[in-house]
């Protein structure tokens, strides 16, 4: 199915899901779009199975909590930020349930993390006003920055570059290959322009952007449950979707191989195109 | 300027942890690290804001580690690595290119207690079918009108009786209902066979009920136009009744 306007427009809550008794912080799809893993602010991990769509498997991080979580490459391992205790950020081996490693480093709340598309490196941007730069195979900090706000972060699709939002205010291009220099390119942001550069929004928790596989449309959740979905070459509205969601929604994202996407508040949805084929 | 130092500390401890065994990871920069954090304000006075660590002996076994500041200093002279001079985009052909349609499949969610949207009419039910009609039958029959998912004939749990019911899903809606619309009251196997768009199989459901409890007797038997089973079709018209959405063809025939 083509991903048109139309076909946008028609997309309506099939299934949902209340496996989590508090608010689901994260979501991320795996590579493949089969399955998409969920954290919650009740300590508790949910992993989801996109084509039929059903809960998989619930596993806990009861001591550490659970907040931003993110597949690795591998379909069974993923990176989460934690809630309780400390800023360290964990690699969890969802096959047995253990940890693989673990990125000490900040010290106030990780507000964002993003996997490289391409290779084994993370970046991940927290209260504490810093970027830090990690490679899955070593527990050592590959990089750091000291930024002079409060950071958001997230690579590029080809993972060469990274950008980083320092409050709401300005977004900066780092080459990855020389972050430490400082960025190649900054652009003072303009009203909601950030959200356009796909960056994570998560110092206001609330409202989380997502683009379409094909780049073409943008969409957000809003505080009152519902989704609105842009055009992104042209900003022209296309769609204003009621999830019912009985929350703010936290957290939406496209499937990346399916004609599908998730909206989060403390229920999981699922939504399908009702166009008929 | 002074704020990230202060929280920088955790990056310290970090780097000691690691620096223990090994060269001093903190180093020249982060020197101040491994002080006790008396001198935290006085460590954000010296040389960098940002470092990368170029050689981790955790990916390159047997080597010290090397770290780069702010793209000029490293903690090791003469490193054998240039200072970075200029940082520029390093993609290249930055054409912004035009999104490609993106064709994607639509999944197939199970239809469960989580299940809240329309179901999309992809499923028929078939009655009075010939009880000579296996899954074989029905799926060279409906697969000219597309892609089947499931074929299910049913029987009569007790007794395994054909019941002449049976359930085909197909792929699409356009294909379940060209399957209605030409399959509906036409002869298959002498009976005049029944067929209707039934998304979640709520009509089946009721139709086997009453075949099995027997309140309307065998309609295993063949539903042949002048075949002595009156029952059967007063059976099926009483249960069409309560469900006469999608059917009112099949009160003409009856």
């Amino acid at each position: 199915m083509k991903l048109t306007d139309n076909v946008l427009r028609s997309f309506r809550v099939a299934k949902v899901f209340r496996e989590n008794s508090d608010k689901i912080n994260c979501f991320d799809f795996s590579s493949n779009g089969e399955t998409v893993i969920s954290s919650s602010d009740d300590d508790s991990i949910v992993l989801y199975d996109c084509q039929e769509g059903k809960p998989k498997r619930t596993l806990y991080s009861k001591k550490y909590g659970v907040d931003l979580i993110r597949y690795t490459h591998a379909a069974n391992t993923v990176v989460y930020s934690s809630n309780k205790i400390d800023d360290t950020i964990r690699y969890l081996s969802l096959h047995d349930n253990k940890y693989i490693r673990y990125f000490p480093g900040h010290n106030k709340r990780v507000v964002a993390l993003s996997m490289s598309p391409v290779d084994d490196t993370f970046i991940s941007g927290s209260l504490d006003k810093t970027i830090r730069l990690w490679d899955l195979r070593s527990p050592n900090c590959q990089g750091l920055m000291h930024l002079q706000g409060k950071p958001v972060c997230s690579f590029d699709p080809e993972g060469l570059i990274f950008a980083a939002g320092v409050n709401s205010e300005m977004v900066k291009l780092y080459d990855l290959r020389s972050f430490d220099k400082g960025p190649f390119a900054t652009f003072k942001l303009q009203g909601c322009a950030a959200f356009v550069l796909g960056l994570q929004q998560q110092q206001r928790r609330g409202s989380e952007a997502s683009f379409t596989p094909d780049s073409q449309f943008v969409m957000i959740g809003s505080e009152d449950g519902k989704i609105h979905v842009w055009n992104a070459e042209s900003g022209m509205k296309v769609a204003l979707l009621d999830g019912k969601h009985t929350g703010p929604v936290t957290c939406l994202q496209f499937n990346p191989k399916f004609m599908t996407f998730a909206s989060a508040c403390s229920n999981m949805a699922f939504w399908l195109p009702t166009i008929d084929d | 300027m002074s704020r990230p130092g202060e929280r920088s500390r955790g990056d310290e401890d970090h780097g000691r942890r690691q620096s223990s065994s090994l060269a001093n990871g903190g180093g020249s920069g982060g020197g101040g690290g491994t002080d006790s954090s008396g001198s935290v304000e006085k460590r954000r006075e010296h040389h960098w804001r940002s470092y990368k660590l170029i050689i981790d002996p955790a990916l390159r076994k047997g080597s010290h580690k090397l770290y780069r500041y702010d793209g000029q200093h490293f903690n090791i002279p003469n490193p054998g690595i240039p200072p970075v001079d200029m940082v520029r985009d390093p993609r290249i052909g930055r054409l912004w290119t035009k999104y490609r349609e993106t064709d994607l499949p639509v999944p197939k969610f199970k239809i469960d207690d989580c299940y809240i949207g329309r179901v999309p009419p992809k499923e028929v039910t078939f009655a009075r079918l010939n009880d000579n009609i296996r899954e074989g039958f029905l799926t060279d029959m409906c697969q000219k009108y597309g892609e089947i998912e499931e074929v299910e004939i049913l029987y009569n749990p007790k007794n395994k009786k054909h019941l002449g019911i049976a359930k085909v899903v197909f792929g699409s809606v356009k294909a379940a209902k060209d399957a209605v619309q030409n399959l509906h009251n036409t002869s298959v196997m002498g009976n005049i066979i029944h067929a209707e768009l039934d998304p979640k199989g709520e009509n089946r459901l009721r139709y086997v009920q009453r075949l099995i409890n027997g309140t309307f007797t065998p309609l295993t038997v063949p539903v042949g136009d002048e075949e002595p089973c009156e029952v059967s079709p007063r059976c099926l018209a009483e249960a069409l009744l309560v469900n006469a959405v999608f059917n009112n063809t099949a009160f003409g025939f009856i």
